[in-house]
């Protein structure tokens, strides 16, 4: 059987290095009080990832540092130092948990589900099992994750609908228009093969072949014309976008800097505070220590000096003459005096106790002032670096995007200026058309002109229509860019939605069978089942299916109940911790109700430890009062 | 057309958003965001 090795030095009241074995199986630690039990299970507690801002209350008042090392084939160890700032972790090597295993290992003071339970605050202990399973956080997270995929999704839909819509009916406007334009094509090609216009269709068609070869060449760039205004529009909207950014974080920004400009103030009363309750501090160490090196004798060093001057004068009680001189006691004397140094004695330690307990609170508001400094100073400032990070990064975006859009327009510009350049030479080939045209008659000239005209509308109109289209195709890109992301975060809400099931039904479900399985095994009369429903409620069934109130219990049955439930959570959550440690809570419950709810966890734990002032008969691991130092 | 995340990914993730959910709602949906720009950028 293996045995774990917990070494302690200055933990609590603890001074030097002391050792202790904890055997597998149950540990029961008997001692009376104030022998150093809970001292003991708080160095083991300091193993389990306490805040660092709870450590002073576990490092000895006398002392500047502390550790504790706990092994078998497993080594677990932190070590402690006081510093100006408080005390402070050295060393973290391994830890029992992740900070929340704390609360259903040690079941002692300060654990909250055992005092919820114990005060049968209902409301807390549902509070307490939705931080413990992290479900709030889980379920406030899976619900920003919904609405972003909601609204995102919608947004998708609508521009959809707006697209395929509008592309329909450009559709279908094209389709009339190249309708027309064959027939306007069709009535032209009648028009020149007419006797009239044959004497000049030689060069009509030349001039026709020359216009045909321009307008071929005015197509490409045409497109791309159209290409790189859609591009354009596109980082015109991004460059939107990040301004619209940029000003909403420098709004952020410029609330944080005036939150910071408004904290100098209240730092400069902060530190204020700080120095005043420090000088304090140094008058009460002085007052209770002294100053040795001057001579100046603290309360401690009276007090002690004071009980030694009592126990001569009771000793020389014991005498008839002084041992020193040689001459009668005149013990009437001496019994005044030592009335008067006792009576002396109990207004020191009146005194000393006073300024103890004086240096306890200004230590804690010490701590808690250097606290909130460091969350004015460090926490805003890590906030307003993060901000100004922020904005860098969309200005960085702006930049580019603003590069890519000079280039673009760069660009665009020396298109249109190649396509008037065409549509110029175009022209000028029309004219002389029309101007050979001049010979043919006037009524059939007159058509041929209007049919020009209006095929010349109709494709630029075509050609408006095309332009269009190719934007609605690029947006398209745009809507499939929205899909992918709303599939993500589609994947993001389900994965939520996963893990709230596992808390609320696996976890749920475990920690029910094991609190059945519990109540059946200790076979408690008074109550028959205590269910945990999916909103964490509790549920207290007396036997015979009456439902009943935790605070409606008995203060043995309450406890019962505490140790049960972090028992339990210990089990579900945490089974690879080997230990379980209960503290004083069991000291109101019989023998009997001892045993079996002892002999319930034992066989499930590897580590049980228990204190408990009186020792139980027959138990042969029992850590004994000599091994108790203090 | 989808973006398959994989387990890894979404533990990353919820790292994220664990710091995120200290600061607030905005947090969170800014940090949502990010995750899903990052995964499909514009370009």
């Amino acid at each position: 059987m293996s045995e774990w090795k917990l070494t302690i030095e200055n933990i609590g009241v603890f001074q030097g290095k002391h050792s202790f074995t904890f055997k597998e199986g149950l540990n029961i630690v008997t001692a009376p009080n104030a022998a150093g039990k809970t001292s003991l299970l708080k160095a083991l507690k300091l193993l389990s990832d306490i805040p660092e801002e709870e450590t002073a209350q576990y490092l000895n008042d006398f002392e500047e540092t502390g550790s504790v090392l706990l092994q078998n084939s497993e080594k677990f160890f932190v070590s402690l130092t006081r510093t100006k700032e408080g005390v402070k972790y050295l060393k973290r090597e391994k830890l029992l948990g992740d900070g929340r295993a704390k609360d259903v290992i040690f079941v002692m003071e300060g654990n909250p589900l055992v005092e919820y339970v114990e005060r049968g605050s209902l409301e807390n202990i549902v509070d307490w099992f939705r931080t413990f399973t992290d479900i709030n956080r889980i379920e406030a997270i899976r619900d920003v994750a919904t609405n972003l995929y909601r609204n995102l999704r919608n947004d998708y839909l609508d521009k959809k609908k707006v697209t395929e819509a509008t592309l329909k009916e450009i559709q279908k406007t094209i389709t009339e228009l190249e309708t027309d334009l064959r027939k306007i094509n069709s009535r032209i090609v009648e028009i020149l093969a007419s006797k009239e216009f044959k004497e000049v269709k030689t060069r009509i068609d030349e001039i026709h072949r020359k216009i045909d070869e321009l307008e071929n060449e005015k197509a490409p760039i045409k497109r791309q014309i159209t290409e790189l205004s859609a591009e354009t529009s596109i980082l015109e909207s991004r460059i939107n976008e990040e301004d619209e950014e940029i000003k909403s974080l420098g709004d952020a920004l410029h609330k944080k800097q005036k939150e910071q400009s408004e904290g100098a103030v209240r730092l400069a009363q902060l530190r204020s505070d700080l120095d005043a309750f420090k000088d304090r501090l140094r008058e009460l160490e002085r007052d209770i220590r002294g100053k040795p090196e001057i001579g100046e004798l603290g309360l401690e060093k009276r007090v002690i000096d004071l009980e030694n001057i009592i126990k001569d004068r009771e000793e020389l009680l014991t005498l008839e003459r002084c041992p020193k001189c040689g001459r009668p006691i005149k013990k009437e004397d001496v019994r005044r005096e030592l009335e008067l140094l006792k009576d002396n004695l109990s207004k020191l330690k009146a005194t000393l106790e006073r300024k103890k307990i004086e240096r306890n609170e200004v230590q804690n508001k010490i701590l808690e002032l250097e606290a909130e400094i460091k969350r004015v100073t460090e926490e805003l400032v890590k906030e307003i670096q993060e901000l100004q990070e922020r904005i860098n990064y969309h200005k960085k975006n702006k930049a580019r995007y603003i590069k890519e859009l000079n280039e673009l327009t760069r660009k665009l510009e020396h298109l249109k200026l190649e396509a008037d350049d065409i549509e110029k030479r175009i022209d000028s080939y029309r004219q002389e058309e029309k101007q050979i045209m001049s010979s043919v008659s006037k009524r059939l000239l007159d058509e041929y002109s209007l049919l020009l005209d209006e095929k010349k509308q109709k494709e630029s109109q075509l050609s408006l229509l095309e332009q269009k289209m190719i934007s609605l195709q690029k947006g398209e890109k745009e809507l499939v860019i929205l899909e992918k992301r709303i599939n993500v975060l589609e994947q993001i809400v389900h994965y939520y939605n996963e893990r709230i099931q596992i808390v609320k039904e696996k976890m749920r479900n475990e920690l029910n069978k094991s609190l059945t399985e519990a109540f059946e095994l200790l076979k408690l009369a008074e109550f028959e089942k205590i269910y945990i429903d999916e909103n964490f409620e509790l549920e207290l069934r007396r036997k015979g299916g009456v439902y009943t109130k935790l605070d409606r219990l008995s203060g043995t049955e309450r406890s019962l109940v505490a140790v049960i439930m972090a028992f339990v959570a210990k089990e579900t959550f945490f089974k690879e911790i080997p230990f379980f440690v209960v503290d004083e809570v069991t000291n109101a419950m019989d023998d009997t109700r001892f045993r079996r709810l002892i002999d319930y966890i034992k066989d499930k734990v590897k580590v049980l430890i228990v204190t408990r002032n009186a020792p139980l008969v027959g138990e042969p691991r029992i850590l004994t009062q000599e091994q108790i130092v203090h | 057309m989808s973006y398959s995340l994989t387990r890894k990914d979404l533990e990353k993730l919820d790292e994220r958003l664990v710091k995120a959910y200290k600061k607030g709602v905005e947090a969170i949906k800014e940090e949502l965001m990010r995750f899903v720009e990052e995964c499909v950028p514009y370009e």
